[in-house]
């Protein structure tokens, strides 16, 4: 090659892509290494324990989006909750549903390292062995999570299908209830509005160092 | 004047003169009118009996005299019809086998440019000396306005004697020294190359000029992974206080350049579950600093995919809104609320989709913004909880980030929720893929959980992983908001070709790219003519030698990775059973080949740049597991006169990507998801050398695998055979 080139480009190595590796030929599947991310676990299963209770009413009433079928509210139960780590930890894909009685709850706070989990339990009712109907009450109705799924698609069918599942794992003693020992039930809650009930929740984290 | 130059120096100048014109075709056309006539007359007589360099001396010895005049009464009259000056491809990169050299147009300004000048297509300029220019792009009616060349360069023109023999070892180093990379917001800055073969200091007849015909001869880049030329600022907390958002889902984070003039695109962020709008700092940062105002907002994840697509939506809307009262105004009149792109990741990913097909169905309005201001959808990772008719992402420039690692939206083979590319298959623009081996779920934001799922010591980390990100997302925001070509070869070659300055070489990158579906021609997409004897344009395909041929839905049918041979889609994830993206699929042990036939319609490869199609290697296949690596083959094109030209694809950068070795989902062998990579081969590459090749008749173009050919033994599942125009 003939090529007079200024000094300066004399001393550049022009740009190339390098030729393609070898194949090498098959050999033992390399070690893992295991995520931090604690898998989906079964269900239906209950929480560890209910750590804390506290009714509430809010003057300012929103919708609740943790159902399909949601409604307005104005009063219900803000709960603490202790689970294992694979029910608290947020992820992407679908979380287990926490339900209580035939209601959903609100996940607003977790801390997977704690196993702690802070809820919005919206009023509900609950339809008693005599066809009377009596305010639900999460430190006395079934608390558990129910299958994988995105909240805003569950309606009232899925929540009978799953308490239905659920109450039949506790028949057959599959399912244990949650802990009521350590429950702390707090006086009632007035708040103006959402936010104001999402401040006041933090309260109820019994470590403070975790809120 | 032509003999004069412009710019030069005297001393330069004076050589030139001496250099001059041997290739010159009207010589005696002192005032370049295009006639030889009296005015030429009198500039020769005004410099009679000068010495030296000077105006006149037709012959080069010296002096102007009669010899001189001569040549001039000789040339007397109408100058012949002249040819003009040719565009012709020369900004190169070196190949280590056949075409030896390929013809791309951007170039890291951490490295150099290659000059191939081809002496198969140039066999005229074999041997010549000649100058080589490097100017500031014009377009071609700036060319047109003005052929003067003036170098960007304060070295001037380079000298340069074009090679002779082949091309193959010829490609050499143009002088980068004293080039600037980027121009204000862009990363890249364009240059014109003009070899002057007659040395007159014009774009004239018999040179050859890259970057003429529009676009740059090249595009000198700037580091995509570092900050760009502006200086930011953050409000690192803004209250919308809006009645369509949730009280607690409120708050923003905007990013802005603070020293950028103009109008600033909008680039919002939807982070995902479990996250939180603080903790893309480093893509707010460095998107502003490249002059985007960023904003990112809290987003109503917990619910599911329709809540948290509300807040995207309405944040955008507040944000438009109220931008020009945040920060006491600091952004006023500073926002261009025509040009915005959506970032989002993971459940936020799937709600910045929705978002768009929300717009697109029109079942969300705003008086703010509409389709037409969405430019571009970037989703990492996202879930696919809406499916087909939601998760859709239409024709809107699209791209998907993802980490091979993740092992939260895994693209496991159990659930459709997981599988990010999903969306990706469904959209319908331009749209781009950058899978980052080693990468996990929450290595794109700061804080989340270390969600590593793969081959221990093969994590990359936050670090890494963000600056593969930070440059792929820039390089598709400028691609599709400013149609910023100098960006393209960021998305579509190969990562061993071209990333990033700062983008780790360790880090294994795999690469998918498609234009928009009316700037490519299918040869073979397999949407149509399901058979595996025609293609999509109606072509004969043939297959010989190869084994297992099917064409289907790529959708792996099972809940494993375990490979059997009741599931040939094993590994793509990249279908829900209601989608449609097709495909094809097959293996060998030995020599063979598929073969399309291209229709007349199709037979004419100079209207296209480029022949792409996209290939993934099959997952825990035995033939994949055999010969672990990169896989390699050959494409060979045949004109109608029977004459043929043949690439081996490894050679522009390393093949179809060695699955990441990621177990589960199954036993014995170990490999994830298929791992989709565009090979795109230029064109003009394959007139190397020269010759009669037709590239405006070809006849067929052809896989070859195994034998001499490439690999000996592989799986490949393969698609989007297109002309790119």
């Amino acid at each position: 090659m003939t090529t007079l080139l200024a000094a300066l480009a004399l001393a550049i190595v022009p740009p190339s892509i390098p030729a393609p590796a070898k194949e090498r030929a098959a050999q033992a599947p390399p070690v893992q290494a295991p995520s931090d991310l604690p898998p989906v676990p079964a269900t239906p299963a209950a929480p560890i324990s209910i750590v804390a209770v506290q009714p509430f009413t809010i003057a300012e009433p929103y919708r609740h989006r943790f159902r399909k079928d949601g409604a307005e509210f104005t009063s219900g139960h803000l709960i603490v909750l202790r689970a294992e780590a694979g029910f608290v930890q947020p992820r992407q894909v679908a979380e287990p549903v926490l339900c209580v009685g035939s209601q959903t709850a609100e996940r607003l706070w977790s801390d997977p390292a704690k196993g702690l989990m802070v809820a919005i339990v919206p009023a509900w009712t609950e339809r008693a062995d005599g066809g009377t109907e009596r305010p639900g009450d999460p430190s006395i109705d079934l608390v558990w999570f129910a299958a994988p799924e995105l909240p805003e698609r569950v309606d009232a069918a899925w929540i009978a299908a799953e308490r239905a599942r659920a109450e039949a794992a506790l028949a057959g003693g599959r399912l244990s209830t949650p802990s009521t020992r350590e429950i702390v039930r707090h006086p009632s809650l007035t708040t103006a509005s959402q936010d104001a009930l999402i401040a006041r929740a933090s309260a109820l984290v019994p470590d403070p160092a975790a809120r | 004047m032509r003999l004069t130059h412009a710019r030069a120096g005297g001393a330069f100048a004076a050589a030139l003169l001496y250099t001059l014109p041997a290739f010159a075709q009207c010589p005696g056309d002192l005032d370049a009118s295009g006639l030889v006539d009296g005015a030429d007359l009198a500039v020769l007589l005004g410099a009679w009996g000068c010495t030296g360099a000077c105006p006149g001396d037709l012959s080069q010895d010296s002096i102007v005299d009669g010899t001189d005049l001569g040549l001039m009464l000789a040339a007397w009259g109408e100058c012949p019809p002249s040819t003009p000056a040719v565009e012709a491809p020369l900004a190169a990169v070196a190949l280590s086998a056949w075409p030896w050299a390929s013809w791309v147009d951007t170039y890291n300004s951490n490295g150099s440019v290659g000059i191939a000048i081809d002496p198969g297509q140039h066999p005229d300029l074999a041997g010549r000396a000649a100058l080589l220019w490097v100017i500031e792009d014009r377009s071609p009616a700036e060319w047109a306005a003005n052929a003067n060349l003036s170098d960007a360069r304060a070295t001037g023109p380079q000298a340069v004697t074009c090679p002779s023999g082949t091309i193959q070892g010829n490609v050499v180093s143009l002088n980068v020294a004293g080039l600037v990379a980027g121009s204000g917001d862009a990363p890249a800055r364009g240059y014109d190359l003009v070899l002057d073969v007659d040395q007159d200091g014009t774009l004239s007849p018999g040179d050859l000029i890259d970057g003429r015909d529009g676009g740059a001869g090249f595009w000198w880049t700037r580091d995509l992974a570092a900050l760009g030329p502006y200086s930011t600022a953050t409000i690192a907390s803004h209250d919308v206080n809006d009645a369509d958002i949730l009280d607690s889902m409120e708050l923003e984070r905007v990013y802005y350049p603070t020293n950028a003039p103009g109008l600033r695109p909008i680039v919002a962020i939807s982070h995902g579950n479990g996250h939180n709008y603080t903790w893309y700092d480093y893509l707010g940062n460095h998107l502003a600093s490249w002059g985007f105002v960023v904003m990112s907002h809290q987003n109503d994840t917990i619910p599911g995919i329709t809540s948290a697509t509300v807040t995207t939506v309405e944040h955008t809307e507040s944000f438009i809104d109220q931008h020009a009262s945040m920060g006491g105004g600091v952004l006023a009149g500073k926002v261009d609320i025509d040009r915005i792109a959506w970032i989002g990741h993971s459940r936020g990913g799937e709600s910045v989709t929705y978002g768009y097909d929300r717009l697109f169905d029109g079942t969300f309005t705003s008086p703010s913004y509409g389709l037409a201001d969405i430019k571009c959808v970037i989703a990492i990772a996202p879930t696919d909880f809406l499916g087909t008719a939601s998760a859709n992402p239409h024709a809107v420039p699209y791209m998907l980030l993802y980490g091979a690692a993740d092992g939260d939206v895994c693209g496991c083979p159990d659930s459709d929720i997981a599988d990010s590319f999903n969306l990706y298959e469904r959209a319908t623009g331009l749209r781009h893929s950058t899978y980052v081996h080693g990468a996990d779920h929450n290595d794109f934001n700061c804080c989340g959980t270390n969600d590593f799922s793969g081959p221990a010591g093969t994590a990359i980390g936050n670090t890494l992983a963000q600056g593969v990100a930070k440059a792929s997302i820039l390089a598709m925001i400028r691609r599709s908001m400013f149609d910023d070509r100098a960006m393209e070869e960021f998305l579509w070659r190969q990562n061993e070709s071209l990333r990033a300055i700062g983008q780790a070489s360790t880090v294994t990158v795999v690469r998918e790219f498609k234009p928009a579906a009316g700037a490519a021609s299918p040869i073979d997409d397999f949407q149509a003519n399901t058979s595996t004897s025609v293609s999509t344009s109606g072509g004969a395909v043939n297959a010989a030698g190869i084994t297992n041929l099917v064409e289907a839905l790529a959708n792996d049918n099972n809940t494993t990775f375990t490979w059997v041979t009741t599931d040939p889609w094993n590994g793509s994830v990249r279908n829900r059973t209601t989608d449609s993206s097709r495909a094809g699929v097959f293996d060998w042990t030995a020599a063979g080949s598929i073969t399309w036939s291209v229709p007349a319609s199709l037979a004419d490869f100079t209207k296209a740049r480029a022949l792409s199609f996209r290939a993934a290697q099959g997952t825990r296949h035995p033939n994949t597991v055999a010969a672990l690596g990169d896989l390699d083959l050959t494409v060979t094109l045949r004109d109608t006169n029977g004459l043929e030209r043949s690439i081996r694809i490894g050679t522009l950068g390393g093949g179809i990507e060695e699955p990441y070795q990621r177990s589960g989902f199954g036993t014995g062998a170990v490999g994830w998801q298929a791992e989709f990579e565009t090979v795109r081969i230029l064109l003009g590459d394959l007139q190397s050398g020269g010759g009669a090749f037709d590239l405006s008749s070809i006849a067929m173009v052809q896989l070859r695998v195994g034998g001499a050919d490439g690999s000996a033994q592989g799986r490949l599942l393969i698609d989007d055979l297109i002309l790119e125009n």
